[in-house]
């Protein structure tokens, strides 16, 4: 079964990357089921991409039955990948 | 809340009286004068439903618990202060231009403040008032034009010693059901394509001027209120194409208008000031605090697209590498970065007030809107430095449009051979438009002039501190 993971985006104000590149690349992962976050929804967890070192989203609103998965980099994308499929 | 869509059909249901150029406008959505405007300020509500954008475009209310644009908001905390920057900011670099909706966050933020502080200290009901409207607009998801500039007169006279009475709102008559005020607000900004405006004074006041010590919210359509359109540099070029205006989706600045309020009836439950001229010097001086911190989140995304645009310039050019360019593109987002700073900071060092809700710092919100004033004139020189003097002597659209005439353009107006010399020329209208008339105007004067901001400066710096520092160091016993 697919990993249901919501997507969060921060506020975009001046984002060091094209964040929404990032989740396309984790979205065609196979095994990850990558979908708009919705407060009413359980995702197996939240992956919240932010544009820059701040993370100025609060990051402890949003979880879901694991803890969240933050990226704030490209380069991270690729570990952030691994830490989902290893909630499998 | 309301989505793009939702907000634009409002407006068809409203009638303002608007003039333009002569013409009455009859719908401020379909009028090519007025579109870009709405343009800009549907922005606002487009990217509240917008995944990427909408931690910084909505938060929740404290009346009601339920999910809000921001722009209807009461700043809970210093983190939405911050918040208020950054989506300043980020709508800015969409929209390369005013989207207008800060002006009534902030004289909604103000109010809160001020009806609070009034009502303990004077026993009215304003702030119980004002949390209903307050709770209106949230559902609602208005859009409402920040009221306070009067056109002033004579500088050296203050309201009730002008010749005309009428240079400042005031009230002219107190009814059983309400109030009726007349005058005018000046450089009113976003005014026609707003659903509402909030009026509130424009300056100390003393007993004589109580009846210019008002404050109330009343519809832009509602009887007795006519809006003047102001004229831009270079508007006129919009009704003949979309490449000589620059930025033909969103124009420039906010639309302002003069607002008229010709004997206007404002019902109690709508008015959140009369006759407490005590308060007008706090309750302005608020308003401006928070209306300068503003200045280092929009200008500074305008600030990106200008940077931005330079640097492309600089490629179209065939000039991307020179040395001397990299560095004035580094100026440039220094002095960007500059301003955003210092809107950061006086929202870090910001404050919970009495009334619950938070407030900036006072001094570092008006060091926000004194280097803006600068700075993006300095800003805008560089682009201009970079960009070269073609941006003031390209042909018309109309010649480029010219079969007979583009082909001598396109060839004797390229550059880089990659580059397409369409590309060059939009570019170049571009920065002409963001960078010059009365897009620097605006930020000279939008949120006061310089010298109010110097004498707010003045008086929040502790100098007789400053002065002890020193002597002390010198060894000066007095």
């Amino acid at each position: 079964m697919d990993i249901r993971v919501g997507l969060k985006y921060c506020g975009g104000c001046n984002p060091g990357y094209d964040r929404k590149e990032i989740a396309d690349i984790v979205a065609k992962q196979p095994g990850i089921n990558l979908l708009p976050y919705n407060e009413n929804e359980i995702f197996d967890t939240v992956l919240i991409i932010c544009g820059c070192s701040a993370d100025c989203i609060n990051t402890a609103k949003y979880r879901g039955r694991h803890e969240a998965v933050l990226i704030n980099s490209p380069e991270q994308v690729h570990e952030a990948i691994k830490h989902i499929r290893a909630l499998r | 809340m309301k989505t793009k869509e939702q907000y634009i059909e409002s407006l068809r249901q409203l009638h303002p009286v608007v003039y333009c150029n002569g013409e009455k406008i009859e719908s401020v959505v379909d009028h090519p004068m007025t579109r870009p405007h709405v343009n800009s300020a549907a922005m606002t509500y487009e990217l509240a439903y917008d995944p990427e954008y909408e931690d910084l475009m909505t938060t929740t209310s404290h009346l009601t618990g339920k999910k809000i644009n921001r722009f209807t908001s009461i700043h809970q905390s210093t983190e939405d202060l911050i918040k208020k920057v950054k989506m300043l900011r980020m709508i800015g670099q969409k929209t390369g231009t005013c989207f207008q909706r800060c002006v009534g966050f902030d004289a909604m933020n103000s109010t809160f403040i001020t009806t609070y502080k009034v009502d303990r200290e004077c026993g009215t009901d304003y702030h119980e008032r004002f949390k209903k409207y307050l709770e209106y607009v949230q559902e609602n998801d208005l859009m409402i034009a920040g009221s306070m500039t009067d056109p002033k007169g004579d500088r050296s006279k203050k309201p009730g010693q002008q010749e005309d009475p009428d240079l400042y709102v005031h009230i002219v008559e107190k009814r059983e059901d309400g109030i009726v005020v007349r005058g005018a607000k000046a450089h009113q900004t976003g005014m026609v394509n707003s659903h509402e405006m909030l009026i509130l004074p424009t300056t100390n006041l003393g007993e004589e001027d109580k009846d210019y010590a008002v404050a109330a919210a009343i519809p832009v359509d509602a009887p007795g209120v006519v809006h003047i359109f102001g004229r831009q540099t270079n508007d006129q070029r919009r009704l003949t194409g979309d490449i000589d205006t620059g930025n033909s989706e969103y124009a420039i600045v906010g639309g302002e208008t003069l607002t008229i309020l010709n004997d206007v009836f404002v019902p109690w439950d709508r008015v959140f000031m009369c006759g407490e001229y005590k308060y007008a010097q706090e309750y302005v001086e608020t308003f401006a605090a928070y209306h300068r911190q503003n200045y280092g989140g929009c200008k500074v995304g305008l600030a990106d697209v200008i940077i931005g645009a330079t640097a492309a310039m600089a490629e179209f050019n065939g000039m991307p590498k020179a040395s001397h360019i990299k560095d004035k593109l580094i100026d440039m987002i220094n002095m960007a970065e500059t301003m955003y700073n210092c809107s950061i900071a006086c929202s870090c060092e910001g404050c919970k007030t009495p009334a619950g809700s938070y407030y900036v710092n006072t001094l570092l919100a008006n060091t926000v809107k004194l280097n803006c004033t600068k700075y993006m004139y300095e800003i805008s020189r560089l682009a201009h430095d970079i960009a070269g003097g073609f941006i003031a002597t390209l042909p018309y659209e109309a010649d480029y449009k010219d079969p007979v005439t583009r082909e001598y353009i396109d060839k004797y107006l390229k550059a880089n051979p990659e580059v397409p010399t369409e590309h060059r020329i939009r570019l170049a209208r571009l920065i002409e438009n963001m960078t010059g008339g009365t897009a620097l105007a605006e930020s000279m004067h939008g949120a006061g002039s310089p010298q109010a901001m110097k004498v707010m400066i003045y008086r929040e710096s502790n100098m007789e501190h400053k002065k002890k520092l020193a002597k002390k160091l010198a060894k000066i016993d007095k």
